[in-house]
């Protein structure tokens, strides 16, 4: 998913991107990568504020890495040439590269194509990218399709109803085997399913970008199955661990019913000794 | 009974079992009370260690691929394997402070003076093996916990003088501890310690027995006076003592039942050689020697610190082995020993607070509603505001 544009197909986005350079990587048509920013920042700083405020806090190519241009000019104009790109769908592709194709080989596509949306950013937002999660399904689709097709409102509510489960499924089981380990139960092979289901659902993403959310939806519900699986048997395990301890009463008792015995024993040894 | 008679015609045990009889019933001293069941208590735990550990040797693969491995299926799927491996682990601990307490009871009561000296010194190198069993068996479940310990434990032979760097890898077998120091710990562990401890405790407990528990009379007077008859009008050892001690041992028993099923023994992620985990200490009974190598100058008179804490462990050791002989004199009640029990408490609260100190050192701890950063040598580095979250 990371690196250079590695994208196959005719697509549109490719058409759009020109090669666009991925992380790190150096587009010829920019100013190299030791030319300071800051430049942009005269006008931008609200836009740098943003992006240092979302998700892409981290990333090191900063207005340029994204939007090409010159960032050697104080000059409005000769700025925004060299391969600008003022939304550069391409620059996301360049990292979410899968999820990127999926929608462009959706019905979002054909929308993209003929201008009706903006890509991306449409439900992302721009510069302030936050963390995406579920509740993006809740909000995002009615900006669209609130009167044409509540239908679809609807499907994205419960989307995001499905992921929510999903969420707490998999937050629920790691938490019932955290309390197992606690209790010096092994629990190694059921943490890493619980992992592969967390990537599975990763994996999913490209299919829930193609908005194909039906067979998506029951991807989700199958993770959703395999998670509740392990917490049942770290529920399981610590139940098991719970009558392990019952024990301890069965032994303390017999402890204690020994000792009696043995000194009851000894006193009467002692009281039949003849006293020197 | 035919069988009984059957086998006294041939090996004469009637007899054999009279004498041992006559012997055994020979009285204690009559100051004798429960702490003179510790040895016996030891004795128990010995024998639990070596019943674990024979089970736990069915079920366990040592090589640094498949310990971990085996002692995950032994735990996971092997019916009361749990048990088994708790039963061990705990024992371990209580096998420890149980020499520890039995050594205090003999120390306390004069026990080591003549004619005992050698029984002293027996009991010094049980302590010594007993210390060996805990620090071979650690490495063994090859967890991140027994891989960096034993990694910070053997470290301390690169600190002997001249042939540490030699001595560290005698003791690693290699550069790094693996598969190698795995291989050679497993094998002191099961086969060479055993062997060494056994001759060791036979003598030493022959010895109790032929010179009897010491009385409260100094040494001299014992001798003079003779042991049977200052024993006259005690208890007999059987059955009333032994009664005395399987009491004592029973709840020793049940403590170590208990523990092992209320708390049993966790096994960490595999040893990763590449990632130290933090928090890296070994167990309390090495505690104080590894935190006295934390105060060492860093030279001395041209000598290294970490030479200086190798050098410095070795006078304590002496000392145990030399106490009979260094201690002459005969008084054994503990009333008229001031100097001996003043030194008793100096060396316990010496050790007591090298371990506390050893067991706060590095760690942030929350008490009093505050947050405490713990440096290296176990000082608070700085008090800092209201208790936060733990990390
Ligand atoms: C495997 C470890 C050990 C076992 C099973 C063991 C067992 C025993 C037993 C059963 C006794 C009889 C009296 C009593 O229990 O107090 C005894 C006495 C004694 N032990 Fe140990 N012992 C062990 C380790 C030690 C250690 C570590 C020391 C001291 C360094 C020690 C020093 C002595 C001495 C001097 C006596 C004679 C005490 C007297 O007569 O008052 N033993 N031991």
């Amino acid at each position: 998913m990371r690196g250079g544009p590695t994208w196959g197909g005719g697509l549109l986005l490719a058409a759009l991107a020109g090669g666009f350079p991925g992380r790190g990587a150096q587009d010829p048509g920019s100013a190299p990568a030791s030319v300071p920013v800051e430049r942009c920042l005269e006008c931008h700083a609200g836009a740098a504020r943003d992006v240092a405020s979302g998700a892409h806090a981290a990333l090191e190519n900063r207005c340029t890495g994204c939007h090409g241009g010159n960032p050697s000019s104080f000059d409005e104009r000769r700025a925004h040439t060299g391969k600008f790109r003022a939304v550069p769908l391409s620059a996301c592709a360049a990292c979410h590269e899968a999820e990127a194709e999926a929608f462009a080989g959706g019905p979002h596509g054909v929308a993209f194509e003929t201008k009706a949306i903006r890509g991306c950013v449409e439900c992302h937002s721009f510069h302030a990218v936050p963390r995406p999660d579920h509740a993006l399904l809740r909000s995002s689709c009615r900006i669209c399709h609130e009167t044409n097709a509540p239908e679809i409102v609807e499907s994205g509510r419960q989307t995001a109803d499905d992921l929510d489960r999903l969420e707490s499924a998999l937050a629920a089981a790691a938490r019932a085997l955290d309390e197992a380990e606690r209790r010096a139960r092994i629990v190694r092979r059921e943490r890493e399913g619980l992992e592969a289901d967390r990537l599975g659902l990763l994996a999913l993403l490209p299919k829930q970008h193609a908005m194909d959310l039906e067979p998506f939806r029951s991807d989700v519900a199958a993770l959703r199955a395999r998670a509740e699986s392990t917490g049942a048997r770290a529920a399981a395990l610590l139940e098991e661990t719970g009558r392990r301890r019952r024990w301890a009463w069965l032994v303390g008792a017999l402890v204690a019913a020994n000792a009696l015995a043995i000194l009851w024993r000894r006193r009467t040894l002692l009281a039949a000794r003849p006293h020197p | 009974m035919p069988l009984a008679d059957w086998l006294d015609r041939r090996t004469g045990w009637r007899s054999l079992a009279a004498r041992a009889r006559a012997d055994l019933s020979r009285p204690v001293p009559r100051h004798v009370n429960a702490l003179f069941a510790l040895g016996t208590v030891a004795g128990t735990f010995l024998a639990v260690q070596v019943a674990t550990g024979v089970l736990l040797l069915f079920h366990y693969r040592a090589s640094a691929d498949a310990a971990h491995g085996s002692l995950e299926a032994l735990l996971s799927e092997v019916p009361s394997g749990w048990f088994v491996r708790s039963l061990h682990a705990w024992g371990a601990h209580l096998f420890v402070a149980t020499l520890l307490l039995h050594m205090a009871r003999v120390f306390v009561y004069g026990g080591y003076k003549r004619p005992r000296e050698l029984t002293w010194i027996l009991g010094s190198v049980l302590l010594l093996l007993g210390l060996g069993f805990a620090f071979t068996g650690s490495v063994l479940p090859w967890d991140q916990r027994a891989y960096w310990a034993t990694t910070v434990g053997t470290r301390m032979a690169e600190a002997a003088p001249l042939v540490g760097e030699e001595l560290l890898r005698l003791v690693r077998g290699g550069e790094e501890v693996g598969e190698a120091t795995l291989g050679r710990m497993f094998a002191l562990h099961v086969a060479v310690l055993p062997l060494a401890l056994l001759p060791v405790l036979g003598a030493h407990l022959w010895l109790v027995r032929r010179l009897g528990v010491s009385t409260l009379e100094d040494a001299d007077v014992e001798e003079r006076v003779g042991h049977a008859r200052l024993c006259e009008g005690g208890e007999p050892f059987f059955p009333h003592h032994v009664l005395q001690e399987a009491f004592v041992a029973n709840l020793a028993l049940g403590l170590l039942f208990l523990l092992a099923i209320l708390a049993p023994a966790g096994l960490g992620p595999r040893a990763d050689p590449l990632e130290t985990p933090p928090g890296v200490r070994p167990e309390w009974y090495f505690l104080p020697v590894y935190q006295l190598q934390k105060y060492m100058p860093r030279s001395l008179l041209g000598i290294e610190g970490n030479t200086l804490g190798f050098l410095a462990s070795i006078p304590p050791v002496l000392l145990l082995l030399a106490l009979p002989f260094l201690d002459r004199s005969p008084a054994r009640a503990p009333s008229r020993r001031k100097g001996a029990m003043a030194l008793g408490l100096l060396v316990l609260g010496l050790g007591g607070a090298l371990g506390v100190l050893g067991y706060l050192s590095n760690r942030t701890v929350q008490a009093f509603g505050r947050t405490f950063v713990f440096d290296d040598r176990g000082f608070p580095e700085r008090a800092a505001g209201p208790a936060t979250e733990p990390r």
